[in-house]
């Protein structure tokens, strides 16, 4: 399992009450505080792909989406790594050591990998508009495939639903929708640049001398081009298609 | 109860590493079909880790969502996927929602002690061995402690309550610096066939057992001889032992207190009470010769250091034996009684075989179960989650009329009549003790089963009127308390202590008294 940064180490050796604030027991401060998501996350799984069945069936010719399930859960150490950046930066910090199973939104969370832009925008729609996801959750949609480059912090384009479960208030679940192309780019993204940027975010400098942040970027407005590139392809053969169907 | 649907591949993995070895990691999935079940599956996955935290301390617990378990090898590639058992939610919950710990405990226990089978199986009639045999542990640790204090057993219980399968279990499970022979002397009848087993039945059967017999057997290579071979040497031994049992037995002992060097030796005699039994009634002198061969035994097991005896029979061997005056040969053995499994492990045994059988049983329907069949004696117990699993598996959903419905038209009537014969053969056996024993035996047991409990007294005179005498009629209740599961009361009356058992009685014995 990984390992705690030295900082985060003493970030929780000072911040947790016995038992939990050694090296061995601080795991067991936390992890049953996020069981809930846990449990929430599969649940949810299993209804949304509910939810897409229908649209699975109408798409069934081609790949439609697949779910993600490698990262469903947050890891410790991001989870620490991010309270203490919060508690050290001496702003009104919202997320703290004890509140942070209610207001960190993304402690469990799934990706549904699509093949078009435009399957995005189907999938995030019909979860949008489920009567019955509607009747147990709360929505919060961030759209990060419509960010203006002087506003864009990261090459990541994605529409984020953060999903509040209203039986339980404050535990929430987010559910990442993206390309495949958006994907293997943020697969690359975080081993080269986001967990060494969450690490040291002052360091871009010393870290990335070669300017590999820039370059990652680049390669994600690349990808975005593709990306519209085979909407725009698929959507002709859609209409020749439909001509076909309708002479 | 159903037939568990493993067709879902969406769900909740339980992981459980183990912090020393990680190799012994094992998964429990927990198919999740909607948001309907977050409560379960969070009572579950909450109890399973206070379980985890609070039994097995050298395990980790994590919790997975899965999409697909199909492609859990790819995705998962850090757990041990061949370990992976597929329970659903309601297995483990009350029908409160509570978590039933209990199961919890008994499944992550076998995953890591991984009996072969993991889940026990049916075996009806046969000895059970490996992973079918259950529980029975303190009772194991009980006797093996008892013998390293130098002490001689004699095991008691009830017929099919399991004494044998315990013993071949110790059998084949012996402690370190033991060999083990086990024995059975069922069909013997004389002082010379209870050497003669021990022989044949016994350390023939047991290669490692064999380097321990008298140097002219030894040499011999008995476990490498062909079974024609076996059977030559036997009818040769037999002949010495027809001339003197006792010095046979004598050489014999001496050999293998001599052989054992740092080992110990224990000697399994299964099954003394038909052999008693059957010395009794089959000569004349039955009575001297049995006295004869358990007082000759009784001087013998004093003597041994590294010979170690287990004696297994009927709960009700020593009054039999008294009811023949034959009296205190057995007094200087440890005596250890074989109960009947405790409700708690009555349930966990029926949840893990259905479990093991893929069948969702819910805990009022496995209450419900015992119910029916009232005390759980094991050999019932596995007729009638026989016959559960087979409807099970035939309609996919069973419910507690059809259990009911089962119980009575299936288990008990016509077309399981096959599963009681051999308890009905007892009445035949009963002969042994006068040509109207089975009659005044079947008689007894009428009067048990319509009185629910029968006085000592009223059941004597019902025995001199169907038998003409009073002669024998101690041993027979002695007999009929092991092979009917009688039960004698504080009261001095006699009642059923098998549910199942009476009521079978009821439906196919009661009107065929003449």
């Amino acid at each position: 399992m990984p390992e705690l940064s030295d900082a985060d180490l003493r970030f929780v050796l000072e911040h947790l009450q016995p038992p939990f604030n050694t090296k061995e027991g601080y795991r067991d401060y936390f992890l049953p505080k996020i069981q809930y998501h846990r449990a929430l996350c599969t649940t949810v799984i299993a209804k949304v792909k509910k939810v897409l069945e229908p649209l699975k069936r109408q798409f069934g010719h081609r790949f439609f989406y697949r779910i993600d399930d490698s990262n469903t859960s947050k890891s410790l150490e991001s989870i620490i790594d991010k309270i203490r950046r919060g508690e050290q930066a001496n702003t009104k910090n919202e997320i703290t050591i004890k509140n942070f199973a209610e207001t960190m939104t993304d402690l469990a969370r799934f990706r549904i990998v699509c093949n078009f832009l435009a399957d995005m925008e189907k999938i995030s729609q019909a979860l949008r508009k489920s009567e019955e996801l509607n009747e147990h959750f709360t929505f919060d949609v961030k759209d990060t495939t419509k960010v203006r480059p002087k506003d864009r912090k990261s090459g990541e384009r994605s529409i984020k639903l953060i999903l509040g479960y209203k039986k339980s208030p404050g535990l929430f679940l987010e559910i990442q929708v993206m390309t495949q192309l958006a994907e293997a780019w943020d697969k690359k993204d975080h081993f080269l640049v986001y967990e060494i940027r969450r690490r040291a975010p002052e360091s871009d400098e010393e870290n990335f001398p070669d300017f590999l942040d820039a370059k990652m970027h680049a390669m994600s407005e690349l990808l975005n081009v593709a990306d519209n590139y085979f909407d725009d392809l698929r959507q002709t053969r859609e209409n020749a298609l439909g001509d076909k169907e309708a002479s | 109860m159903r037939l568990r649907d493993e067709k879902q591949k969406t769900g909740h993995l339980l992981s459980f590493t183990s912090v020393k070895e990680r190799e012994k990691g094992f998964s429990f999935f927990f198919p999740v079909e909607d948001l309907d079940q977050f409560d379960s599956l969070l009572e579950v996955t909450n109890g399973f880790e206070k379980c985890i935290n609070e039994h097995f301390p050298d395990y980790e617990f994590t919790g997975y969502s899965i999409p697909d378990l199909g492609k859990i090898d790819v995705d998962f590639q850090e757990l041990n996927t061949d370990r992976i058992s597929t329970f659903e939610l309601e297995e483990f919950l009350a029908e409160d929602q509570e978590f039933i710990e209990d199961f919890a405990r008994i499944v992550i226990d076998r995953h890591i002690s991984k009996p072969r089978p993991l889940f026990p199986e049916i075996v009806t009639g046969a000895l059970v061995s490996g992973g079918d045999f259950y529980d029975r542990k303190d009772e194991i640790e009980t006797i093996w402690n008892g013998l390293e204090k130098g002490e001689n057993f004699l095991l008691r219980a009830p017929r099919r309550y399991g004494k044998s399968s315990m013993l071949k279990f110790m059998m084949d499970n012996p402690r370190e610096g033991w060999r083990v022979c086990y024995a059975d002397l069922e069909g013997g009848k004389s002082a010379e066939d209870f050497v003669e087993y021990i022989l044949k039945k016994g350390i023939f059967l047991q290669d490692e057992c064999a380097t321990c017999l008298p140097d002219h057997l030894s040499n011999l290579d008995i476990p490498g001889a062909t079974e024609m071979k076996k059977t030559e040497i036997i009818r040769e031994e037999r002949q010495k032992i027809i001339s003197d049992w006792q010095a046979y037995a004598n050489a014999l002992f001496n050999s293998i207190e001599k052989k054992s060097g740092e080992n110990n030796f224990l000697l399994i005699l299964d099954e003394i009470s038909f052999l008693v039994e059957d010395m009794i009634n089959s000569a004349e002198n039955g009575v001297e010769a049995t006295r004869d061969l358990l007082k000759w035994f009784d001087e013998k097991r004093k003597i041994y250091r590294k010979i170690k005896f287990i004696i297994s029979g009927s709960e009700h061997l020593p009054e039999f034996l008294r009811a023949y005056g034959i009296d205190g040969q057995l007094d200087n053995l440890k005596e250890e009684t074989l109960e009947l499994f405790d409700k708690t492990t009555a349930k966990e045994y029926i949840f893990l075989v259905l479990a093991g059988r893929k069948i969702v049983v819910r805990n009022e329907e496995i209450d419900f179960l015992m119910e029916l069949m009232g005390n759980p004696i094991p050999y019932f117990l596995q007729l009638l989650l026989d016959v559960i699993i087979s409807n099970c598996h035939k309609r996919q959903n069973i419910d507690l009329k059809d259990i009911k419905k089962i119980y009575y038209k299936e288990l008990l009537g016509p077309d399981r009549k096959r599963n009681f014969e051999s308890i009905v053969r007892q009445l035949d056996r009963y002969k042994r003790y006068g040509e109207l024993s089975g009659k005044g035996a079947e008689r007894l047991l009428d009067k048990i089963a319509v009185s629910k409990r029968a006085s000592i007294e009223m059941l004597k005179a019902i025995w001199q009127e169907a038998t003409g005498s009073e002669r024998n009629f101690e041993a027979m209740v002695g007999i009929i308390q092991d092979d009917f599961y009688i039960k004698h009361n504080t009261d001095d009356t006699l009642s059923f202590n098998s549910k199942l058992l009476l009521d079978w009685w009821n439906m196919h014995r009661l009107s065929t008294v003449q």
